[in-house]
């Protein structure tokens, strides 16, 4: 019974540490590719190149790093300070801390994410492998009948406040705000006959949705971010493109197709639906 | 000769397989549709394609690979083996199959399965580590929670966007209504589809009181959702309401019932299970009336 526990301790370890490596690998990579050139320049040339910067976000990200590698060590080695298990909880909250506010000025969803995750795991192993006083106190506190039964929910309402669409995250949003217009899409043939959607084609209005937001960010991006929107015409004519090249297999007995953006609004209590035609595709 | 059903306490491993049975033909279901959905590319990559790119998994043979994993694991879990590496590995395939799927546009609003794993995994871990944790009860309650969050969180979002005037846009809420059903005239080209929309949201302008009262009741529901956790006959009751809820959201809004309402009603009321013990009832007092 001991030697398993020991087993299972040092697999724990083995593996906590390969996935700490992989995340300053991830970090790593993500960091240098985004904003490296903060750990290279000077407060000065950065203000140069970004003028809002201010230098605590200069300081918090080049405390970033080492933050975490103190963490790691604390957590993981815990070669320094093994009865005082207190050392580990101001970095742990600091480095939360940081990982929050820069995912709060910068919007690093992915970094933050994974920054996250990785300390929940440290977390949960510190308590449970290198403490025996914290192992009897997490237990008191998981089987507490009131904190048991609340913990996870509290814990899973402030991953989804603070990762938002970081799947297994989310903010829930369905339906959480009525707009004054929506509109769909709708696909006709030359002569002004609905073409249905999934009678021809591999998706719905949805992915219709999520490409004319791609389109629209990569021509924002592709024009240095000199343009706040899309013309309608160049959007019309990338969604019929998209629309034709993902169709099902099989015949398309139509030559030409056009796309309409549909927008619902509301008049005098009544739905009113206007039509706008976004492009035309020749498909033969 | 299968065997007779003795415990029909709500944390007896009978009550926890048939949750499980539920569980698992619902994420099998739920995956095989997101599975056969999906493509490689990945549009709007969110989550964790963010940050890696799975599409290899994807292709053809990637997904041959996934469907085969996914039943091995499912019959393990059913079977109760290895449960701490299975519920990681569910957790785990979950969060990949459904990022890639919310990065291809399309929202299933799968989110929840990710999670209850997760907690499955976290009780059975704690259960190995510590002989005196109750397992029995916390399995099925660490997943509650998570319901409960989840439906709290939807409450928050919309207190979040739009304050608590939320309830009073029934006027807008019927542009929603006529959107949902253009969506399935746009798509499968059912012209009464748009019709009903339209007649549906003509009604919710001379019911505005009404629809105030529904929409009020719903986001009260959301928010104190974790109200269900105290006990088990709140959440019966709760059960009741929030299925009562999205019956409503089906008849006005056509939206029919998503993945969360399924998963909510086999944690809160576990139908199977009740099924199960109605039968050995039912049967115990033929036998005895004989």
């Amino acid at each position: 019974m001991i030697y398993r526990k020991e087993f299972t301790g040092k697999i724990l370890k083995v593996v906590l540490t390969l996935s700490i490596v992989v995340w300053l690998l991830l970090q790593a990579y993500n960091f240098f590719n985004t904003v490296g050139f903060f750990f290279v320049s000077s407060h000065s040339q950065i203000t140069a190149w970004y003028p809002n910067t201010h230098w605590l976000i200069f300081i918090a990200l080049i405390l970033y790093f080492p933050l975490t590698y103190a963490t790691w060590l604390l957590a993981i080695v815990h070669f320094r300070f093994p009865d005082k298990s207190w050392y580990y909880w101001p970095l742990l909250i600091l480095q939360s801390a940081l990982v929050i506010w820069l995912q709060y000025q910068y919007g690093f969803y992915a970094v933050s994410a994974f920054a996250l995750l990785f300390t929940l795991p440290l977390v949960t192993g510190r308590i449970i492998n290198f403490s025996r006083k914290t192992i009897h106190s997490a237990y008191h506190f998981a089987n507490g009948k009131f904190i048991g039964s609340i913990f996870l929910f509290i814990i899973y309402i402030i991953l989804c406040a603070l990762l938002p669409r970081t799947h297994p995250f989310a903010k829930y949003t369905m339906f959480n705000h009525f707009g004054k217009e929506t509109h769909m899409y709708e696909v006709r043939d030359i002569n002004g006959h609905l073409i249905p959607l999934r009678q021809y084609s591999v998706f719905f209005n949805d992915e219709l949705f999520a490409y004319e937001e791609a389109a629209i960010k990569n021509y924002i991006h592709g024009n240095n971010d000199t343009v706040s929107h899309m013309p309608d015409y160049l959007l019309g004519a990338e969604m019929c493109r998209y629309f034709i090249s993902n169709l099902k297999p099989g015949p398309f007995p139509f030559d030409s197709v056009k796309l309409y953006r549909v927008s619902f609004t509301l008049e005098n209590n009544k739905t009113v639906m206007h039509e706008k035609l976004l492009g035309t595709y020749q498909a033969k | 000769m299968s065997k007779p059903i003795t415990d029909t306490s709500a944390n007896s491993g009978t009550a926890w397989f048939f949750i499980k049975l539920s569980l698992l033909i619902f994420w099998l279901g739920n995956m095989a549709v997101m599975l056969t959905q999906v493509s490689p590319a990945a549009l709007l990559p969110v989550g964790f394609n963010k940050l890696v790119h799975l599409s290899f998994l994807f292709t053809t043979p990637g997904k041959v690979s996934i469907a085969i994993l996914l039943f091995t694991l499912s019959m393990l879990y059913l079977l109760e083996k290895s449960m701490r590496y299975v519920l990681i590995g569910q957790f785990l395939l979950s969060v990949i199959i459904i990022s890639q799927h919310e990065s291809s546009g399309m929202f299933h609003h799968a989110t929840v399965f990710s999670p209850l794993f997760a907690v499955q995994a976290i009780a059975y871990w704690q259960s190995h580590r510590n002989h005196e944790f109750n397992l029995a009860h916390f399995r099925t309650q660490y997943s509650i929670q998570i319901i409960a969050a989840t439906y709290t969180l939807a409450g928050i979002s919309k207190l979040t966007a739009s304050g608590l005037d939320w309830v009073n846009s029934g006027n807008y809420f019927a542009l929603q209504v006529i959107k949902n059903y253009s969506f399935i005239y746009f798509g499968e080209g059912d012209k009464q589809a748009l019709s009903q929309g339209y007649a549906i949201a003509g009604s919710m302008f001379q019911h505005a009181h009404l629809i105030q009262l529904l929409l009020a009741g719903s986001l009260f529901l959301e928010l104190f959702c974790f109200t269900a956790l105290i006990s088990h006959r709140v959440r019966v009751l709760y059960a009741i309401a929030l299925v009562a809820m999205h019956t409503g959201i089906l008849i006005v809004m056509g939206i029919p019932f998503g993945v969360i309402a399924p998963v909510m009603i086999i944690f809160f009321l576990n139908p199977l299970f009740f099924i199960a013990t109605c039968a050995v009832k039912v049967r115990s007092f033929i036998l005895k009336s004989i």
